[in-house]
């Protein structure tokens, strides 16, 4: 077996044994592959996969030497795995990039990625499992001429898939600069105080030609023509501030006007506030966010819906959970409106203590809601509908009626003896299925709980029992209908091997069978690479990274995935 | 220092970068101009017919030379040729030489950049790029109103109908689209009055076509006017063949029309995305 394995990696890990100095400088690496074989199952709606066989993969290059640095990563879709855009059918270099840094410069050429802030007017990232990547291919210049200040400027046109970018004015021009100041680096005297504030600002500028857009009254068939602006100007402020245990996080953003098509073609001017305010001690960790988001949807098309060529991000405010019956009903960022709490406490009951027992327990709360924020909106043309208007006002403060989301949930982590450690995790979760573009559906109210039980074997093994229950007394369309209920065992050796097998099961569906989700699954890690099989049945189902979606439909076979680096 | 004034140089830029801030009127553009009237139509054709937007300004001493080129074409191909002067980029700024007439519109100038049409004098024809531009010297301009003409498909007639209401000052356009196969794309319908035997000052390097330097007494044709209807929605969606759109317009007259009995009103219809040219008709008035 182990000769079996060795032999996978000869052909997948062979850049393990790769000679790393070339010309003075450094090279490394990595790779992934996603390989994926699903059946038709009418019963969990997973469709015939006409290639028998689905593939990503990619392989990232890095050549670095001394101030100088460059890199590629070559991407292949053949084809795209369930959930992925066709769009990114093909494979080519999707990313290449050269950078140096001299003197009190670092400038970049290609292809970059890059956040201003918390990135409220311009984050360009790649999620690799959402199929989402904004990377800019341009310019990119980072100056520090003092210590303390560092100014960025970047220009560039954002990734769409495999298309030419340049070739098109289909694809807008991002502009940008973002200036940083740490007062305690620049200051000498304050330079070592407990009180350490920083501030910053930045400034984004979308080009994109005008278009001519037309809406048709339907009453009378008159044609109107809405305007486009050309040039569509972020702005951001922000601070950072920390005095001892206490950290304070706040950023402001304005969008100017900017119809497109994630809007409705409206005017009104965006908004977005973050603000975070935490508190961290041994033992006791406390933080507490809050942001508004009014219109701040930013794309480089005006015309573009989807995760592609979003120019900024606006994080949700709830947590990211694991266990997969709690990401059930995730939340998806209300980009053109939304209002959010949350509130994190993570305490650690001491070790020999009463409640803390011999080895301590940790305990971790966490509290968030999402609400729309207010509109007054502008008198309806019943044929124009909003379109080409300012849509509506909104008051700062001022919090919606509808609520989007909203979660409670508790978490006990404890190591119960050498042998045994024990997570216990409960959540009550109120879904309201508009989140994710479903309006006029139920609101979901869940209450979901997890027990993890890890026992300790010898040899650096070890075996772990996962239960999961949803119980929910609302159907939601076919993603999640009733009650569930999960189990999972899995054994783990040494963090180099593992085989686990899970069923998840919808027993509380009312119409139609009750399904059972299972899966086995095994992995295996040689030094940097690793290689993961597992089959089953996967339930249709949507994700959600830091507010950002993607669907996940159904399938029924073997997934495998092979990673390696140098 | 030096290092801040070299990072300065970053953030200048940034303020050419502005914001476009679109006024509350012209968010929603209303069809000004498009109205529930009618005049008879009085106009009708069923040829394919060629655009000529001859781009010229009094100072561009060779325009004399394409004016006379598109006299030439008017001759040659008769009703089937609609020419159009566009007086526009910095050789039809007007000044004292040539007594502050101004030929100018603001979508003249707006086309000039759109096609390209920056070195005087230069035609575009119908719309169509000629390998990877637009502009068409006037040398070869019979050439390929000759090419159009011959492999434009016929996809659909305008037949007009003016009327003049001199107490308003405005022209009553009256347009019937009338289409002979099947569109795929939506389109747009331009309407726009020229004005021609407009006596002017005309630089002119060229003795075969008047007096040089310039010419005082030189007659401006089909000079396009303001008050233009432009970039109307005929439709929004492909159009089936046998279908007859008809609208009916309401122009301001440009209060610098010298002579209304000398204007013609050019109506173009053409496709939203590519901007060519599908078909054209003029109208007396």
């Amino acid at each position: 077996m182990k000769k079996i394995l060795l032999a996978i990696f000869l052909i997948t890990g062979s850049f393990n044994g790769f000679s790393q100095d070339i010309f003075g400088g450094k090279v490394t690496g990595n790779f992934q592959m996603d390989f994926q074989a699903s059946k038709e199952d009418t019963i969990i709606g997973a469709e015939k996969v006409n290639e028998k066989a689905l593939m990503n993969a990619f392989t990232n290059i890095l050549y670095t030497n001394g101030d100088f640095s460059a890199g590629m990563r070559f991407e292949a879709y053949l084809n795209p795995i369930l959930g992925f855009d066709p769009q990114y059918k093909g494979a080519g270099l999707a990313y290449r990039f050269a950078s140096y840094k001299k003197d009190y410069l670092e400038i970049t050429a290609g292809n970059y990625y890059e956040q201003f802030g918390n990135g409220l007017i311009f984050r360009s990232y790649e999620e690799r499992n959402l199929g989402l990547d904004n990377a800019m291919d341009g310019l990119k210049i980072i100056a520090r001429p003092i210590e303390g200040l560092a100014i960025k400027g970047i220009i560039g046109k954002q990734r769409y898939y495999w298309e030419d970018i340049w070739a098109s004015d289909d694809f807008g021009l991002v502009r940008g600069l973002d200036a940083e100041i740490s007062l305690n680096s620049l200051i000498k005297s304050i330079e070592t105080s407990p009180f350490q504030i920083s501030f910053g600002g930045s400034f984004v500028s979308v080009y994109e030609k005008a278009e001519d857009r037309f809406i048709i009254d339907q009453t009378t068939g008159d044609i109107f023509k809405v305007n486009t602006p050309e040039n569509i100007a972020s702005g951001a402020a922000r601070m950072q501030i920390s005095y001892k245990a206490f950290n304070l996080n706040a950023e402001y953003a304005k969008k100017g006007q900017d119809p497109n098509a994630v809007n409705g073609y409206i005017f009104h001017e965006g908004e977005a506030a973050y603000l975070s305010l935490g508190y961290a001690a041994k033992g006791l960790g406390i933080n507490i966010s809050a942001k508004r988001i009014d219109n701040m949807s930013s794309k480089s098309r005006r015309n573009e819906t989807g995760n592609m060529l979003n120019v900024n991000y606006l994080p949700a405010l709830t947590r990211q959970h694991a266990y997969s019956l709690f990401a059930m009903y995730p939340y998806a960022t209300q980009v053109n409106g939304e209002m959010g709490i949350q509130a994190d406490v993570i305490y650690k009951l001491k070790k020999n203590t009463f409640l803390g027992g011999n080895y301590g327990t940790d305990l971790k709360l966490n509290y968030s809601r999402a609400m729309s924020i207010d509109q007054e909106f502008v008198a309806l043309n019943p044929a124009l509908n909003y379109e080409g208007t300012d849509g509506y006002t909104s008051s700062f403060f001022k919090v919606g009626d509808e609520i989007y989301f909203e979660e409670l949930n508790f978490e006990l982590s404890k190591k119960i003896s050498n042998t045994y450690k024990l997570s216990l995790m409960y959540s009550y979760q109120t879904f309201n299925p508009i989140a994710i573009g479903h309006p006029g559906e139920e609101f979901i109210y869940a209450n979901i709980f997890a027990a993890d039980l890890t026992q300790r074997l010898a040899k650096k093994s070890s075996l772990r029992y996962e239960l999961q229950l949803l119980l929910t007394e609302q159907n939601y369309g076919e993603l999640a209908a009733g009650n569930w209920i999960q189990g999972t065992i899995e054994y783990n050796l040494g963090g180099k091997f593992f085989a686990a097998v899970s069923d998840q099961w919808n027993y509380g569906k009312e119409n139609g069978e009750k399904v059972h989700y299972y899966n086995f699954s095994v992995g295996y890690t040689h030094k940097t690479s690793r290689i993961q099989l597992s089959y089953g049945k996967q339930r249709e189902g949507i994700i959600c990274i830091g507010g950002v979606c993607r669907m996940v439909p159904a399938s029924n076979g073997l997934f495998a995935t092979i990673t390696s680096s140098f | 220092m030096k290092k801040i004034l070299y990072s300065l140089i970053l953030i200048l830029p940034m303020f050419w970068i502005s914001c476009d801030t679109i006024e509350d009127d012209q968010k929603l553009v209303y069809p000004k101009g498009q109205t529930s009237e009618t005049t008879p139509i009085t106009v009708s054709s069923s040829e394919q017919k060629v655009l000529l937007e001859d781009y010229t300004g009094w100072k561009c001493v060779n325009c004399p030379r394409a004016a006379a080129k598109a006299t030439e074409m008017i001759t040659k191909y008769g009703e089937q040729l609609v020419v159009m002067s566009v007086h526009s980029t910095a050789f039809a700024i007007p000044s004292t030489g040539n007594n502050n007439i101004d030929f100018r519109t603001e979508y003249g100038e707006k086309w000039a950049t759109d096609f390209g049409c920056t070195s005087l004098p230069t035609g575009i024809i119908n719309r169509k790029k000629l390998g990877a531009s637009y502009p068409i010297s006037d040398a070869d301009w019979d050439s390929e109103i000759q090419n159009v003409i011959n492999s434009q498909e016929h996809i659909m007639d305008i037949n007009l109908g003016a009327e003049y209401r001199s107490e308003d000052k405005q022209i009553l356009v009256s347009t019937e689209n009338v289409f002979l196969k099947d569109y795929p794309s939506s389109m747009l319908i331009n309407i726009v009055v020229l004005e021609s035997g407009i006596v002017g000052v005309q630089y002119n390097s060229d003795p075969n076509f008047g007096t040089t330097p310039k010419i005082n007494d030189f007659v401006f044709n089909h000079v396009l006017r303001k008050n233009g209807l432009i970039d109307y929605s005929l439709s929004l969606e492909g159009v089936a063949k046998d279908t007859k759109i008809n609208k009916n317009y309401l122009i301001d007259v440009d209060p610098d029309i010298q002579d209304i009995s000398k204007c013609t009103i050019v109506v173009f219809v053409s496709d939203s995305e590519t901007k060519e040219v599908i078909q054209a008709n003029e109208i007396h008035l």
